[in-house]
């Protein structure tokens, strides 16, 4: 264990003893990835040999290599639900790919037990020229199902997703809402031992959503899960433990509710020190400026501005209740994309918990889009409790878990007027995880195919 | 909610190895079958379904290309064949070699075909080149068929050394499978090797009798075509199948036994390179 690990003050495992097995079982893990093997006949030849002697067992030692994950170790046991969480490069992914299986570490020992289903993305696999049944067989059997349950299950995926009469259709004439939904119910439908999620799925139109929404609940109670995430409001719905990874070292391993606290006011005092407020063009002098964190993942989308407006459409810092909030997102698309998804929300900047959504999916979304997008987002009146508020805007693709954009007020934007102790004021989303509240809208203002310009670049996030 | 565990579904790995033996890999393998019969699908699926005469070209494809070896061949470079006429005897070589040299490039290109799953789900990656050489299958009988049709056109005889085919079809098969295993481990990394590949199997191709006898060869250069293994099948499948005879047995045995080794070396040598796929993107 390194030093500078932070105890939390209360362990998990009770007093009792446990008799779960252990499924999940990391020690003293380092991983370092070789830079690109060098093309020369030298180094060829030589792993040639050495394969071929069987003593491949250390590495070449690279100066320039550094280790993306640092004397890593913890161990879950069956049924248990664990969240990391960390910035982009922190070693999250590293350690799901070595979950899953598909990496070595360079040290140190990983035990896996039981069948793991990765859910990196949907439809892994799928090809567009196959049926959708045909594919579901490669999905399933891929995952490691036996031919009789591959035979079972496929049946109950397609009741799932809605697909019935066009389960012997091939896939490539699937409207990208029907694929969402295909991939979705093939994902929780496989009941594997150990789940490893990135990022968690809402997929599909509304009354599908709320379909999804509680398969994922279903779906993590039944097996061991390991998510990353940067919702911190998921992490603490579905985890019970947390570790934060911090350039591959962990900062502190917890309570899922003592570690995403921690982590995220240590987020905020680094986006507060180092972050520039956001340029918006008609911020009257002398407001507060409003900071934001951006994360750009894809080079060809941006999001240039996001204002909150009333309901005459006028930029507005002050609502009372019920709400009526509208949100203007100006973004730009440099190269033609279809199905894209723009998810709107309203987020409490205090807790950074993400309170009411509103999802292009669930809605109708324009199939192409290319240039400046301006889209306005009206929520339906909400009761929200008085404090203060910030937006976040996520740009992605209908298929993908990761946005390729990501904007999030971190200080507040908008207030909520009114007397703070109200006890018949809450928060708009106490169903569970069901953020998608029905009556909001969305609409595209102006699509303006304007001529490529370069998109503006991500500010490193901290 | 105790759930009984599938506890034969173990992964352990330590200090950058994984510890299984060539037992344990097939093993391994074995219990994904389901998967393998469903991907060769696939490949057939997506092979043939985007263009436009779909399976047909796994007929045009042999006897295309044979045209323009029989123009080259038998008007502008004159090869005997006696006695076997020149268009069966170059059909019946080019599809066999057509065979081999798909499974060869297209297992190179196997991994980064696939690198969404590859990158993502621990499967039996030894099933993308595998699968390459179950799809070969396809073209190799439609091929055959039409080289069946061509020896019922001319009438020409078959003896019974016909029945070593299917001897000289297994080596031939281990090898590529052998050497298409090398590659698809090095192409992934090595991106420069499908370019060589293309040159060397081009080269292959000439030094081997393919569109020409073996007996045309020139007795000085002939015995250098003994430490090409690749000339050894084609002389064998010549041999067999047109002249009605069989003289290069023990050359064929030893191809035989460095096929084998070669297949087991590349899979062992695969299935410790695998690891790099997903790291290196």
């Amino acid at each position: 264990m390194t030093p500078e690990i932070m105890q939390s003050d209360s362990s998990f495992t009770p007093a009792t003893v446990d008799e779960r097995q252990t499924v999940i079982t990391v020690e003293h893990v380092f991983k370092r990835y070789q830079p690109p093997a060098g093309v020369s006949i030298r180094s060829l030849a030589q792993d040639l040999t050495r394969v071929l002697r069987n003593k491949a067992r250390t590495l070449i030692e690279r100066p320039e290599a550094r280790f993306v994950l640092n004397d890593i170790s913890f161990s879950l046991k069956q049924g248990d639900s664990l969240g990391l969480v960390g910035h982009n490069g922190s070693g999250k992914t590293t350690m799901m790919k070595m979950l899953a299986g598909v990496s070595l570490p360079t040290r140190g020992r990983v035990r896996v037990v039981g069948r793991v289903q990765p859910l990196l993305a949907l439809g892994a696999g799928f090809h567009g020229e196959m049926t959708g049944r045909e594919n579901l067989y490669l999905n399933c059997t891929l995952m490691g199902l036996d031919i009789h349950t591959t035979r079972e299950r496929i049946e109950k995926i397609i009741e799932f997703a809605g697909v019935a009469e066009y389960a012997d259709v091939a896939i490539k004439r699937y409207s990208s809402g029907m694929l969402a939904r295909l991939g979705f119910a093939a994902a929780v439908n496989m009941d594997p031992e150990i789940i490893l999620m990135d990022e968690v799925m809402a997929v599909g139109d509304y009354s599908f959503n709320v379909r999804s929404t509680a398969a994922i609940q279903e779906y993590v109670k039944r097996g061991t899960v390991v998510l990353v995430s940067h919702d911190m409001a998921a992490i603490e719905r579905i985890c019970q433990r947390v570790i934060w990874l911090d350039h591959g070292n962990i900062m502190m391993d917890g309570r899922a509710s003592e570690v995403v606290q921690a982590y995220t006011q240590f987020q905020q005092q680094k986006v507060f020190a180092s972050a520039a407020p956001a340029q918006s063009a008609d911020t009257p002098a002398g407001e507060r400026e409003i900071i934001v964190r951006r994360e750009q993942f894809d080079a060809d989308v941006a999001v240039h501005q996001v204002d909150v407006l009333d309901e005459n459409g006028d930029p507005c810092k002050s609502f009372g209740t019920p709400a009526r909030v509208t949100v203007r997102v100006e973004a730009e698309v440099a190269q033609p994309r279809a199905d894209l998804r723009f998810v709107v929300s309203i987020n409490d900047t205090r807790t950074r918990v993400l309170l009411t959504s509103i999802d292009s999916q669930l809605l109708a979304t324009p199939d192409f889009v290319q240039g400046r997008v301006l889209l306005e987002a009206t929520f339906p009146p909400l009761n929200l409790r008085p404090r203060e508020y910030g937006i976040s805007v996520k740009v992605m693709k209908t298929s993908a878990l990761k946005p390729m954009y990501s904007w999030d007020d971190v200080s507040p934007r908008f207030a909520i007027a009114g007397e703070r102790r109200n006890p018949r004021l809450h928060y708009v989303a106490p169903q569970e995880d069901l953020l998608f509240v029905p009556g909001g809208e969305m609409r595209y203002v102006k699509i303006e195919a304007a001529p490529a310009r370069p998109a503006v670049p991500a500010k490193p996030v901290p | 909610m105790s759930k009984q565990l599938n506890s034969a579904m173990v992964y352990e790995a330590a200090d950058n190895k994984l510890r299984r033996s060539l037992w344990g890999h097939i093993q391994y393998a074995l219990r994904y079958w389901p998967f393998f019969l469903y991907w060769v699908r696939r490949g057939i699926v997506t092979r043939y379904s985007q263009t436009s005469v779909g399976l047909l070209w796994a007929i045009l494809q042999p006897v295309l290309s044979s045209l323009v070896y029989i123009v080259v061949f038998s008007f502008v470079v004159r090869v005997n064949t006696d006695p076997v006429p020149y268009p069966l005897f170059v059909l019946t070589s080019l599809v066999l070699w057509a065979y081999f040299q798909r499974i060869v490039t297209s297992s190179a290109s196997s991994i980064s075909m696939s690198m969404d799953i590859v990158t993502k789900v621990r499967f039996p990656r030894e099933f993308l080149p595998l699968a390459v050489v179950v799809e070969s299958w396809i073209d190799l009988a439609f091929g055959l068929g039409i080289v069946v049709i061509l020896f019922l056109i001319y009438g020409y005889p078959v003896t019974e050394t016909v029945l070593l085919v299917p001897i000289i079809f297994l080596v031939e098969t281990i090898l590529a499978l052998g050497l298409g295993f090398y590659l698809a481990a090095l192409a992934n990394t090595i991106k420069d090797l499908f370019q060589v590949i293309g040159i060397v199997m081009q080269l292959v191709l000439y030094l081997s009798p393919v569109m020409y006898p073996l007996n045309t060869v020139p007795d000085n250069i002939r015995a250098l075509y003994v430490i090409n293994p690749m000339a050894t099948i084609f002389a064998a499948y010549q041999e067999t199948i047109l002249f009605g005879r069989f003289t290069v047995g023990p050359a064929l045995l030893g191809v035989g036994i460095l096929s084998v080794i070669v297949l087991i070396t590349g899979y062992l040598f695969f299935k410790r390179m695998e690891w790099r796929f997903a790291d290196t993107l």
